[in-house]
């Protein structure tokens, strides 16, 4: 017996989508998202409902539970389903921006003279350069250095010492450095997320490795 | 209790937070491939920092590296489109008139996006965005520019002009020889169909940056009504 037209029509979305994601307009979206909990039934009928709604993707993915149980077709089981995507779908990925700006850091780094610092919010533009020595003896340095990030209304840095060539052990002049900024850092209420010591692929943070620096 | 059960269990119990990147992974890829989802998060994780992180994967990639089923790398895939779309609620209404909004647009657009794509909106006189779409797909450092493709995206849309797009997903946003010798001849092309090339938003871990705003605006034709400097 013919399996009709609609045979093959999930296997055919995935194929599309993998091809042309953008070309999917949000209730298609929906209507995929809805396979993976609604095995066999046909899902776009449910999908443009959801939508209706909820008013958009973002007031999908604000929904609760309960909320998407008040659709036709939708059950406990996929109700919970769709929350669970939704808390993926708006939470950070801080992990993986860190790996990121690492990354970039080590990339620019690379070439730079040894004791070159940089300075770089996650997602902001711009990049401050400045130089460990020159901040560390000269206190007008290190007011620009402050001023620098300030102006730029940065919220959240993190800060790269190139330690190219040398083990990423801290020496004395970057503990020091990281106390000096912490503190003024933290009455400007600026958050210093972290502060990397990077040599190629190898990195020490001295965030991550606080208890280690005091012991 | 099955270990998938007892994942689920924990999320409903005491919520997202509570679970670690692995829990998330198999839980999530336990719609996708059910039995073997516990085993699929562990390779995952061994390419991976965390579950977002994968999402933001080429699904060919994922596919190919970690040997994830199709299924779950469009489950993946589709994470990371949603949240694209969602980031873009709040820019779909922009005009690309400025270098600043389509900075904005193009950032949202390429948000944690990890490997590199080449994108272009299409725009009216007034500079609405008529249609955006991913032209290119490219893995992590190259993203084949295929002129044709951009002008016939231009054509269909009968557009006024075009404003490209790529992302650097793992460096800063400093355009390379390559990138403006890709502009020029896109430029180029687009003029002899009579299509403007407005600008060209290079996106990177430090933000987005405006090939014409930045010092390039000699390979760009003149658009009077495109402000470039803010």
């Amino acid at each position: 017996m013919s399996k009709g037209c609609h045979s093959g029509h999930r296997e055919r979305m995935r194929a599309r989508f993998l091809k042309n994601p953008d070309s999917f307009a949000d209730h298609e979206l929906i209507e995929l998202l809805l396979f993976y909990c609604i095995p066999r039934r046909n899902t776009n009928e449910t999908a443009h409902d959801l939508l209706k709604a909820s008013g958009s993707i973002g007031g999908l993915l604000s929904s609760e539970t309960a909320d998407f149980c008040k659709t036709d077709g939708i059950g406990k089981g996929s109700a919970q389903f769709l929350r669970f995507i939704a808390d993926i779908c708006c939470s950070d990925d801080n992990m993986g921006q860190q790996r990121r700006c690492f990354n970039a850091l080590s990339d620019i780094l690379r070439d730079s003279p040894p004791d070159m610092c940089i300075v770089m919010s996650p997602g902001s533009n711009g990049l401050i350069r400045f130089s460990l020595a020159d901040v560390i003896k000269n206190e007008p340095q290190m007011t620009e250095l402050v001023s620098s990030i300030m102006r730029r209304e940065w919220c959240e840095i993190i800060i790269a010492v190139n330690h190219t060539g040398r083990d990423v052990i801290p020496a004395k002049e970057d503990i020091r450095l990281f106390r000096l900024l912490q503190k003024r850092l933290s009455a400007l209420t600026v958050e210093l997320l972290d502060f990397l010591l990077i040599d190629g692929g190898s990195v020490f943070s001295l965030i991550t490795n606080e208890i280690i620096l005091d012991g | 209790m099955d270990k998938i059960s007892s994942i689920k269990e924990k999320y409903l119990k005491n919520g997202f937070d509570a679970l670690s990147e692995y829990e998330k992974i198999a839980l999530l890829l336990s719609y996708s491939d059910g039995v073997t989802a516990v085993e699929s998060a562990e390779k995952l994780l061994r390419s991976y920092s965390s579950l977002l992180d994968a999402t933001n994967s080429d699904p060919e990639h994922i596919m190919k590296e970690c040997a994830i089923s199709e299924q779950s790398a469009v489950l993946l895939s589709l994470i990371s489109q949603l949240r694209r779309k969602h980031g873009m609620e709040s820019v779909a209404d922009l005009r690309l008139n400025t270098a600043e909004n389509a900075k904005r647009y193009f950032s949202a657009y390429m948000k944690e996006q990890r490997f590199e794509i080449f994108s272009a909106a299409a725009v009216n006189n007034r500079f609405r965005v008529l249609e955006c779409r991913r032209l290119m797909s490219g893995t992590f450092s190259n993203v084949g520019v295929s002129i044709r493709a951009t002008v016939d995206f231009a054509l269909k849309n009968n557009a006024y002009g075009i404003v490209i797009s790529h992302c650097h997903p793992d460096c800063t946003s400093d355009p390379s020889a390559a990138d403006i010798s890709a502009t020029v001849s896109i430029s180029t092309a687009l003029l002899a169909a009579g299509v403007l090339l407005i600008d060209h938003i290079i996106t990177g871990i430090d933000g987005a940056l405006s090939l014409r705003q930045s010092n390039d605006s000699a390979i760009f034709p003149p658009v009077n009504s495109y402000k470039a400097i803010q």
